[in-house]
């Protein structure tokens, strides 16, 4: 290639390309979803308060007949549909706690997988070292490390991703014994706040490791067109200077 | 393809600095004695092929780590689409409670 041509992408690192954004709509019609199943869930809350108060709309929406009932027969759906929704909202507060500990468990995994191909690979460069002082290299393990020190950084949001370490389980039991003390509208209302803080903090989640799924794979992206490079340069230019050197005679 | 060629053809193929400064002496030395010897070509050689290992590890290093990382974006998509799964069965039971609940009361006001 001449010096200042742009080099073309290859068709590999062309579908790469298209596989990441593809990927990454992907991930943005999940978090639209997501968003949309805890409209969803709101909805059926206030559809079913709505129902023991004698709402057709709620009544057709549940697929139900409309029905006028006493108070303390309203009263009774109300509070059987809000235990319903509470039950939901426990669920939802598993589900945003599972979602962190995947993207914990993940994180730890990457961590080890990068020192296990560090201590690797250094092995192999020290192999390597030992093999290059017979034809008198003495200096050869420490700037392949040196080279390498900066692919073994972990991209800098995943590295500082620290998902908020918290005791799950007794705020769980904490914001229930909260929604339990409440009765009545204000427990609906309380109910439907809580989901939708439960909602904001699993978006935020997604959101967080929506972003560093893309950061990981445009590194990775990143480092195989490094490497690519690095074999290229192997094979062309060292390939040719040993066939260079090959070629001639010897007395 | 003379001495002179072939010592321009390794100092532009990219190797690295300690390298080419063995490679150089030996073709100097073989430059101003006219001749290669068996020794100094199989040291050349032997340079050359610690360069292309050395190359690559590297690559392999970089390949590997490239790995690790697609391995966590695979998790990730994987974590995120268990929330969405755990979300949607969590919608579809709260509306199957709804309805029992609705149709319980209906049923028992008739």
């Amino acid at each position: 290639m001449e010096v200042g041509e742009t080099p073309q992408p290859t068709i590999l690192e062309t579908a790469r390309d298209i596989a990441l954004e593809k990927g990454s709509e992907r991930r943005q019609e999940a978090a639209k979803r997501i968003s949309g199943f805890f409209s969803g869930i709101k909805e059926k809350i206030t559809r079913g308060v709505d129902f023991a108060w004698g709402s057709p709309d709620a009544a057709a929406y549940l697929g139900r007949k409309a029905a006028k009932f006493g108070k303390e027969k309203a009263t009774e759906v109300r509070d059987s549909v809000v235990e319903a929704g509470t039950r939901a909202w426990e669920r939802i507060v598993d589900t945003r706690d599972r979602l962190v500990q995947r993207g914990r468990d993940a994180k730890d995994r990457l961590v080890a997988r990068y020192k296990q191909t560090r201590d690797a690979t250094k092995a192999r460069a020290v192999d390597l070292s030992k093999r290059a002082a017979i034809w008198g290299l003495t200096n050869v393990a420490e700037p392949i490390e040196d080279r390498l020190q900066q692919i073994y950084e972990v991209p800098a949001n995943i590295r500082e991703w620290q998902a908020k370490r918290e005791d799950a389980r007794a705020q769980k039991q904490e914001t229930k014994a909260r929604l339990a003390r409440e009765a009545g509208e204000a427990r609906v209302k309380a109910l439907q706040e809580e989901i939708a803080r439960i909602q904001e903090a699993t978006r935020r989640q997604v959101d967080s490791l929506n972003g560093l799924r893309d950061a990981a794979l445009a590194r990775s992206d990143e480092l195989n067109k490094k490497a690519a490079a690095r074999r290229e340069q192997a094979r062309n230019n060292f390939g040719k200077a040993r066939a260079a050197v090959q070629s001639l005679q010897t007395r | 393809m003379n001495l002179q060629q072939v010592k321009e053809i390794l100092n532009k193929a990219g190797f690295s600095e300690e390298s080419l400064k063995v490679i150089n002496e030996v073709l100097d030395e073989a430059i101003k004695n006219g001749y290669l010897t068996k020794e100094a070509k199989d040291k050349l050689l032997g340079i050359i092929d610690i360069e292309i290992e050395t190359a690559n590890l590297e690559a392999d290093a970089m390949e590997e780590v490239a790995m690790a990382l697609e391995s966590f974006a695979g998790e990730v998509d994987k974590a995120v689409d268990k929330t969405e799964e755990d979300l949607k069965s969590t919608d579809k039971d709260l509306l199957d409670d709804v309805k029992e609940t609705a149709g319980q009361a209906v049923a028992s006001s008739q």
